[in-house]
């Protein structure tokens, strides 16, 4: 029986995959977003902030199942499911494979949200269990991204690759951040990426948002952005028509 | 003449200006004066027929109001948001508060020095003769000192029960003229045999009296329209005028024959009803299925748009907001924002289950989002046919941050009054109050019983009866919490304390239902309602097919709470003992802070937890069982209801510390709702509590108030979301939910600048109020209700 580290479940989830979803968030990721919203998430450790509140519990896959499928009623009646979210999903191979084995065996619709920032055969195997996969590419230029995750992004890209050539449901997301990945050439290279490896892809813009800069204090740390606001509408507006250029479905955040 | 939506929006924003947001509230003595001159006219009629006469004295020489540019007409007093004075129901009460009105915390009423002294004049020759002196005198002492130690209240010592619907379809059918014929057919054939036969003679007689006064009523207003059609320059509102005056010419008299007539016909009665004895909770009933036949028919002819009829269904809700009750100090305090409790029905199941949601059901709601006032309620019926697309309609005007369309469990609630002895048929044809559900015509399901304060009753329990704070035995002697070895033996010293405080509430009510029997029947509403006509009865007497009186539960969600915390520290874990747990409470905490920390360190109700929940369900069950056991005086029997209006917040005010971690005087949990703050598991969590609460067995309704951020209902698809909680609510088995779609921001700005925020509308419980007009008490328990937004 595989055990997880999660920091958080959030109930009523509606912007993380369809219908009404139960969305649990696992603990530690290798790369370090600039933006990061969440801090909480990136230690693989269970940390206490400067109150005294504690981050992470140790969960065994069954218990988590049965206490997130108290949300069931919910999820039959609007076609949701269980959204895996991070930290990094594929950093726990071993626990979320367990736990959407168990899902599916449940029929429950599953989603996972990912940076795929994994050796490619973890994300092969798990990756296959989730009727959904929502990932992320921060930046296409190899040395922006190692600037602005502190993480290489070849094997992103290719796992990247992998799921958007294969016939799994997917969604690619980009987070729009001000001055870090914004530049049209960017936008660019992301669009021939995304377009290339499948012709149609759904593809996200996320805005850049400042809702977890109170968390780097509670924690003792600093947030690197301190000056970067949210893009603002002409901003945002300017990247859509950019990837509206290539074959992708391009979702706009409102 | 075709409406457009701006001429709508402008015609009904200019209603609103005039008639409320610009209108200041004021108490004018007019129809006090009028009754008691009739009074003295009339000395030697029985009281029904005193009250027929008296009613058309008021009719016939009130000051009329109409508004410079509504398209039908009505109203209850000379001027929109001036509450009518009853001097014959609440003599004392008004006199003991005529220096408070203007200048009470909550809810105030403009009067002038000049009008309070002619209103004090004529209220000091009442003084032994109105309700209120009468029902005083009823009511013992032992229940009068409850009432004081803030146990419970007991209602309508001095005003008159709403909560009913008048049978709109048959009167539309019918006319006032069909309902003369009725009451001329008994009284032709009926011979008297015993001395209760000759009150139904008065009561016919008195039926018909008040009918041809409303007739007389309407041509009074039709003079008058066409007074003003003559005095008028513009063309198109002269014709306006002489329309409104050909139809009060008809209606209400004779049947309705097209969708202006029937509404002006509806909303005539409607109004008059206020005007006969100034209750709270006159319902508008299934709106959507009485007023279809004239709307379909009118479309089919080709002579009204859509949009026309939108622009018409807006007058209802500013004529509705533009109509407040007087009500007492204390009662601003338990409802507070003016609430009337008048309510729409919209949707839910035909005769035989089937979906009867039509055009007219998202029209209104239209009309709802455009007025975008306070009253009335609107009611969404849900059930497992629902048609989707007037259920997302209802989910975006929830959106819209009304506090309405409350939604309504079909599934719940039909099977509710079968138990209450309807007929299938009836059942499925139910309406809703508040969060109460009646049956047009058939169902006197008044909700003024009383309240009970729970969470107190759950301190006595603690102290042998005594109110721990200030010592004085207060309840039954229960024993102390260190005499019982076990919860359960605390478990039952609270059903004994519940028992006993709803029997007092009992006693006094069957007293207060029988005096406005004999002092204060209503002729005119009893002849609207379905069998008082064939019965010879009036409503007060219990001439209604199916009589109720409810009593309602305040608090249970603190209660559950508290006993939580209490079973936790002092039984499981021992980590507080009982004596010092008393010291605790009865010192507000104060050098208690590390039993204050594990008091709210206990599990709470409304995260899915099953610890606190099922206590809550365990209480609901013992108040249930208490109410249910009475039969009421007009036949039938009592009913329980949780649901606590703003009591919740007038009861937390005058109750110390619980256990709950709660210090004295914070407002307690509002419904059935969790207490604010403490459900911190998400909504579909506090769902899952509420859910455990068997709703089926709260014969009455139960209230569930959520509050959503906006951000939690900003995505495309929100409002499909929305209706798949609804549904999933009601899979559940819940009986009632309504939304508040406001942050806390939002309303504490709004509380900071109350100038800038008068429109701005919030659900306080089975009602939306302008929240700039709640008093800060009530404010704050709004604000401080837990606030579900994204999580991440």
């Amino acid at each position: 029986m595989a055990e997880g580290l999660i920091f958080n479940i959030a109930r009523y989830a509606v912007h993380d995959g369809p219908g009404i979803r139960t969305t649990v968030f696992l603990k530690g990721c290798p790369m370090r977003c600039l933006w990061c919203c969440s801090p909480q998430s990136q230690s693989f450790e269970i940390e206490k902030s400067k109150s005294g509140k504690v981050f992470g519990s140790v969960v065994s896959a069954d218990e988590l199942f049965s206490k997130v499928s108290r949300d069931a009623p919910f999820w039959r009646r609007s076609g949701g499911g269980i959204t895996l979210s991070g930290g990094e999903v594929f950093s726990q191979p071993e626990f979320a494979a367990e736990f959407l084995d168990i899902c599916r065996a449940h029929y429950v619709h599953t989603a996972i949200e990912s940076c795929l920032c994994a050796p490619l055969a973890d994300l092969k195997r798990v990756a296959q269990k989730a009727d959904l996969i929502q990932l992320d590419i921060k930046a296409m230029d190899p040395s922006l991204h190692k600037k602005l995750t502190g993480f290489d992004n070849e094997g992103i890209l290719s796992g990247a690759e992998y799921i958007l050539k294969s016939d799994a449901a997917a969604l690619l997301r980009f987070p729009l951040v001000p001055g870090c990945n914004d530049a049209k050439e960017e936008l660019e290279r992301l669009g021939a990426f995304a377009a290339a490896a499948r012709p149609g892809a759904s593809v996200e813009i996320l805005r850049y948002h400042r809702l977890g800069v109170g968390l780097y204090e509670e924690l003792g740390r600093n947030y690197a952005l301190a000056d970067t606001l949210p893009p603002s509408d002409a901003q945002y507006n300017d990247a859509v028509t950019i990837l509206k250029k290539y074959d992708l479905n391009i979702i706009e955040q409102k | 003449m075709r409406a457009s939506r701006e001429e709508t929006i402008s015609r009904i924003s200019g209603m609103k200006k005039r008639m409320i947001t610009e209108r200041p509230t004021e108490l004018l003595p007019e129809r006090a004066l009028l009754v008691t001159e009739a009074y003295k006219l009339w000395a030697a009629e029985p009281p029904v027929l005193k009250r027929a006469y008296t009613l058309r004295h008021v009719l016939e020489n009130m000051t009329l109001f109409i508004d410079e540019q509504e398209l039908f007409v009505g109203h209850n007093s000379p001027k929109p948001r001036s509450p009518i004075a009853c001097p014959e129901l609440g003599a004392r009460w008004i006199l003991a508060d005529l220096d408070n009105f203007a200048n009470r915390p909550a809810d105030s009423i403009g009067l002038t020095d000049e009008n309070k002294e002619i209103l004090r004049k004529c209220l000091e020759g009442w003084q032994d003769a109105s309700l209120d002196s009468v029902t005083n005198g009823l009511v013992s002492d032992e229940t009068k000192e409850a009432i004081a130690d803030h146990m419970i209240t007991v209602g309508a010592q001095g005003t008159a029960h709403g909560n009913i619907a008048i049978n709109n379809k048959k009167l539309l059918e019918k006319g006032l003229r069909g309902i003369i014929e009725e009451a001329d057919a008994k009284l032709s054939t009926f011979r008297p045999a015993c001395a209760a036969d000759g009150a139904k003679v008065d009561f016919w007689r008195a039926a018909k009296i008040s009918c041809e006064a409303v007739i007389a009523f309407a041509h009074r207003y039709a003079d008058e329209a066409e007074k003003l059609a003559a005095e008028c320059a513009d063309d198109k509102r002269r014709t306006e005028l002489a329309d409104i005056a050909a139809m009060l010419r008809r209606v209400p008299e004779h049947p309705a024959r097209s969708f202006r007539e029937a509404l002006q016909s509806v909303w005539l009665i409607y109004v008059v009803t206020q005007i006969e004895a100034d209750p709270h909770a006159m319902l508008l009933g299934r709106f959507d299925q009485y007023m279809y036949p004239f709307y379909k028919k009118d479309k089919e002819d080709g002579v009204l748009t859509d949009e026309e009829a939108v622009e018409l269904l807006a007058h209802i809700w500013i004529k509705c907001t533009a109509i407040i009750k007087l009500m007492d100090s204390v009662t601003t305090r338990t409802f507070a924002g003016f609430p009337l409790f008048q309510n729409i029905t919209l949707g839910g199941q035909g005769p035989r289950g089937e979906d009867v949601c039509n055009e007219l059901t998202q029209l209104v709601m239209e009309a709802a989002g455009i007025a975008r006032v306070p009253q009335p309620s609107l009611s969404f019926r849900y059930h497992n046919k629902v048609d989707q697309g007037a259920l997302i309609k209802a989910c975006e005007t929830i959106k819209l941050g009304l506090g309405y369309p409350a939604v309504m469990n079909d599934n719940c609630i039909i099977p509710k009054h079968l138990i209450r002895g309807a007929t299938l048929e009836e059942a499925r044809g139910y309406c809703m109050n508040c969060v109460e559900s009646d049956i047009e015509g058939a169902c006197d399901s008044r909700s003024n019983g009383g309240y009970v304060n729970l969470p107190k009753a759950f301190l006595l329990a603690l102290n042998d009866g005594a109110d721990p704070e200030s010592g004085k035995q207060v309840g039954p002697h229960t024993g102390r919490l260190e005499d019982f070895k076990d919860f359960d033996g605390l478990f039952g010293a609270f059903e004994k304390q519940v028992a006993h405080f709803v029997e007092l509430i009992v006693r006094a009510y069957d007293l207060i239902d029988g005096a406005h029997a004999s002092h204060a029947p209503e002729p005119f509403t009893s002849a609207m309602l379905d069998d008082c006509i064939a019965t010879g009865v009036t409503r007060q007497a219990g001439g209604v097919r199916y009589n109720f009186s409810g009593i309602f539960g305040v608090g249970l969600a603190s209660l559950a709470d508290a006993m939580a915390a209490v079973r936790k520290t002092v039984f499981d874990d021992e980590s507080v003992g009982p004596k010092a747990m008393l010291a605790a409470l009865k010192n507000n905490f104060a050098g208690a802070e590390a039993v204050k920390k594990l008091c709210e360190a206990a599990p709470k109700f409304g995260n899915d937890d099953d610890y606190a929940d099922l206590l809550a369900r365990d209480a609901s069950h013992i108040f249930c069982r208490e109410v249910t056991q009475y039969p009421c005086m007009r036949g039938g029997f009592y009913i329980p209801e949780l649901h606590s209006v703003s009591t919740h917040v007038y009861f937390g005010e005058l109750t110390g510390a619980t256990p709950d971690g709660r210090e004295a005087a914070i407002p307690f949990s509002d419904g059935a709702s969790p207490a604010g703050g403490r459900d911190t598991n998400g909504p579909t969590a506090a769902v899952l509590s509420m859910s455990k609460i068997d709703h089926m067995e709260v014969l009455q309704g139960v209230l569930y108030n959520q509050k959503f951020s906006p951000s939690l209902l900003s995505a495309p698809n929100s409002a499909a979301i929305l209706a798949d909680y609804v549904r999933t609510w009601c899979d559940l088995g819940g009986h009632h939910i309504q939304f508040n779609i406001v942050s806390s921001e939002d309303l504490r700005e709004a509380q900071s600048r109350p100038e800038e925020h008068r429109d701005l509308i919030v659900r306080v419980a089975g009602y939306s109020a302008y929240f700039a007009e709640l008093n800060e008490n009530t404010q704050n328990e709004i604000i401080s209700r837990t606030e579900y937004e994204e999580m991440n």
